[in-house]
């Protein structure tokens, strides 16, 4: 007698019906996240050209500054040995505390609405801690002898710490970004139609073999959760140490315990307001609005508030109190910032910096997209100009009276020289993030997939 | 007719006195030009005006024993003194000829010549009990020549250090060395002062030497002196028109010893690169093998997750 076929349960329904429409999100979900990739406009082409030239015009004002004499290219002097270019390393290094912020701490915290954010935020890191190299390299007097600090350099040394922490964190940032994007690789490389033959042999070499496996899943995820708990410390002492350059001197204006927490926490700010700024044009540019939603917006607007109160507070303690006591080493510096020659960009930085990001998102309305990214972007701007009223007033006033000396001496101002460098790292941070956004997935597929319930190591099984 | 005459004879007169006139001026003119002329050739034949310099020659006495001879040459403009540099200068002894060269050299930017005294001229001035040193400089293009010479008559200092009840006493006798031996010279202004690093600490003020050449001084306690306590006393008589300059000196234990600490050799944080201390090299390399060692090991399980995919 044979035995009869079983008919399906009502459940064995339910769960094929659950796991269709499971797969079909999922497709639905890869085809809009690889569209950037797939299809590059003729704007976005504009916008890469545009960039190149600018990165182009630094590379050549690099080029004049390097063959010509510094004293005509640029404005550093005796007093103002460091400007610009090391106000915008600072910048830099703050900018990168992003990676650890968004990716890794959220990451750890189960904070799910991360999940569209981490490939956009460690794409900044990673962007912005070569980029800070670059300004270090471009205020060198002589870069030829930057061997030097490997070969001859002194372990007692802040600068050498500072080399030591960029060159680990930049590993690990790298680290960071490369892991979760192993399976976005297999997909690239299986999803993309009609891409150049060097594009497809770059995804075919980078996804080194992912087949997707309980073994390769479970030692990608395992590597992913080492580097989160990895790069938070490391994050936080990049920004020390790089605070420690200053407060290891003894200049009044930079000799002050509060300097590593006060950058870490300038930093924090610093990192929220880029990727507001970031998502908001990535959503808009890629229309991405149903991955990066207002939700996003609305957590990260939340986080700016929080990030600025505490910037408030390190700042109250870096100024007001000195300001309390208006010692003589301090006076100068002081009244300089709060009357005198930097006053006017001092309080902007005050009211665009720290106090409107702290108030106006407190309203709901504020947290819509773009006036939140209107209000981040505010804080970007004041946050350079932040690390430059920390690096060039602080060197102005020397311990001994200025006196019998030129006045290009005294008066810094940044040459044409100096602005079209720090111009084209901003071009090539832009860039950088652009092209990454285009040749992968500037969302993680997987990481969003697996957020909507998606059982994303079964569908990868399954292929 | 008669005043047609007149008339005639007037205008012929009056045409003559100015035709006159007019040859004087104009002789007159000939003959200034002609002055003017010849002296603008004659200014221009003998060139711009050279400028006549001032110079000073001093002779330094060490403690040595040893002489040392500075000259100077500068020129006066609008009230400052501007140095001659570049210049041509000789050094003579007694004699401004071949013979009594010395030295020759030029003088540097602050428009000074200085030389030690040669062999040469310790043995012309062995028995002597005085000399002429005579520095010349000779004229070029710009500057005429410029001589100095200065006679020093030969002198000693003498120092004494008795230190009683912890009053550290410092005698001074200053010498002139004539033909009957040695005679001490009364008003001579003499500086009394301990050796340092660039110059001398001063014990007093400068006072000059009486009836016996004699000027003392007290020594000041507590002055640090070198790890065994060690000083340099030192007295020197500056500018002096007979003598010169002359210094001398003695060596006392008076000081306060002063050992150094050389921590160059030792650990810390401000030393060079060898010498690190131990603590910040265990940690910071703790920290580099742990972070570092751990991304090694993370790019080791990339490679496993690649092995792992080869497999299938």
């Amino acid at each position: 007698m044979e035995k009869a076929i079983e008919s399906p349960t009502e459940k064995d329904l339910k769960d094929r019906s659950n796991s269709e429409a499971m797969m079909k999100k999922y497709a639905v979900m890869e085809e809009e996240l690889l569209h950037p990739i797939q299809h590059i406009g003729w704007k976005g082409k504009v916008w890469i050209g545009f960039l190149v030239l600018v990165c182009l015009a630094g590379v050549y004002a690099y080029f004049l500054q390097e063959t010509k004499s510094k004293y005509e290219t640029i404005s550093l002097r005796d007093y103002t040995m460091w400007g610009v270019y090391i106000s915008t390393f600072v910048f830099y290094v703050a900018l990168s505390l992003v990676g650890a912020l968004m990716s890794a701490v959220l990451k750890l915290t189960h904070f799910e609405w991360h999940r569209p954010l981490t490939r956009i935020a460690e794409i900044i890191a990673v962007g912005s801690i070569m980029l800070a190299g670059v300004c270090i390299v471009a205020a060198m007097g002589k870069p030829e002898r930057l061997y030097y600090l490997f070969t001859h350099g002194r372990v007692q040394s802040p600068i050498v710490w500072d080399v030591i922490v960029i060159t680990t964190y930049i590993t690990a940032s790298l680290l960071f970004l490369f892991y979760p994007l192993l399976p976005g690789l297999t997909i690239c490389k299986d999803r993309l139609v009609g891409k150049p033959r060097w594009q497809m042999w770059m995804y075919e070499k980078l996804s080194f073999n992912w087949k997707g496996t309980p073994e390769q899943w479970k030692l990608m995820k395992r590597g992913v959760k080492t580097l989160a708990v990895l790069i938070i410390p490391l994050g936080i002492s990049i920004h020390t140490v790089t605070a420690w350059l200053f407060s290891t001197t003894l200049r009044a204006e930079w000799d002050s315990t509060n300097f590593g927490a006060y950058f870490v926490a300038g930093a924090f700010l610093l990192g929220i307001a880029g990727m507001i700024v970031a998502t908001y044009a990535f959503r808009k540019t890629y229309r991405l609005e149903k991955y990066l939603t207002e939700m996003h917006f609305d957590k990260m607007g939340m986080a700016m508030v929080f990030l600025s109160l505490v910037y408030i507070y390190f700042n109250v303690n870096e100024y007001l109190i000195p300001a309390y006591k208006m010692s003589g080493l301090h006076k100068n510096h002081l009244l300089d910032v709060f009357t005198g020659e930097t006053a006017f960009m001092y309080w902007m930085v005050v009211a665009f910096g720290m106090v409107i990001p702290a108030i106006l998102p407190l309203f709901k309305q504020m947290r819509k997209p773009l006036p939140l990214t209107l209000i981040a972007g505010a804080v970007v701007i004041a946050a350079w100009f932040k690390r430059y009223l920390i690096v060039i007033p602080g060197l102005a006033h020397p311990y001994l009276p200025v006196q019998d000396v030129p006045p290009s001496w005294i008066h810094y101002t940044p040459s044409l020289v100096e602005m079209t460098v720090i111009i084209a790292t901003f071009a090539a941070l832009l860039l950088i993030i652009t092209v990454f956004s285009r040749l992968f997935p500037i969302i993680s597929i997987w990481e969003v997939a697996e957020g909507e319930g998606v059982d994303i190591e079964k569908i990868h099984q399954k292929k | 007719m008669q005043t047609k005459k007149n008339m005639n004879y007037l205008k012929s007169f009056r045409s003559l006195k100015l035709m006159t006139g007019k040859v004087i001026c104009l002789a007159v003119c000939l003959l200034f030009s002609a002055v003017a002329f010849s002296k603008l050739e004659e200014d221009n034949s003998k060139g711009p005006e050279k400028i006549k310099p001032r110079m000073s020659v001093k002779y330094f006495k060490k403690s040595d024993g040893s002489g040392q001879v500075k000259v100077s040459v500068w020129y006066k403009e609008e009230k400052k003194n501007i140095p001659v540099y570049n210049a041509a200068v000789n050094l003579y002894l007694n004699d401004a000829t071949e013979e009594g060269l010395l030295e020759s050299g030029i003088t540097n930017d602050d428009g000074e010549y200085e030389v030690t005294l040669p062999e040469k001229f310790i043995k012309a001035t062995q028995g002597k009990i005085e000399f002429t040193l005579i520095g010349k400089m000779h004229e070029n293009d710009k500057f005429s020549e410029a001589e100095e010479e200065i006679t020093i008559k030969l002198a000693e200092i003498e120092i004494v250090l008795k230190e009683e009840d912890s009053v550290k006493n410092i005698t001074v006798t200053v010498y002139a060395i004539g033909d009957s031996g040695k005679t001490p010279v009364p008003d001579v202004e003499v500086k009394i002062g301990v050796k340092r690093l660039f110059s001398h600490l001063p014990l007093g003020e400068p006072a000059s030497t009486d009836e016996n050449g004699k000027v003392t001084a007290l020594c000041f306690n507590d002055i640090p002196g070198d790890s065994a306590g060690n000083l340099i006393i030192v007295a020197k008589i500056e500018d002096h028109d007979e003598f010169g300059n002359i210094e001398s000196e003695q060596q006392a234990l008076w000081g306060t010893s002063v050992t150094i600490n050389k921590n160059n050799n030792e650990r810390a944080f401000w030393s060079s690169r060898e010498k690190a201390p131990y603590s910040l090299i265990a940690v910071s390399w703790l920290i580099i093998f742990g972070v570092w060692g751990t991304m090694g090991y993370l790019v080791f399980q990339l490679f496993k997750i690649r092995n792992s995919g080869r497999k299938i």
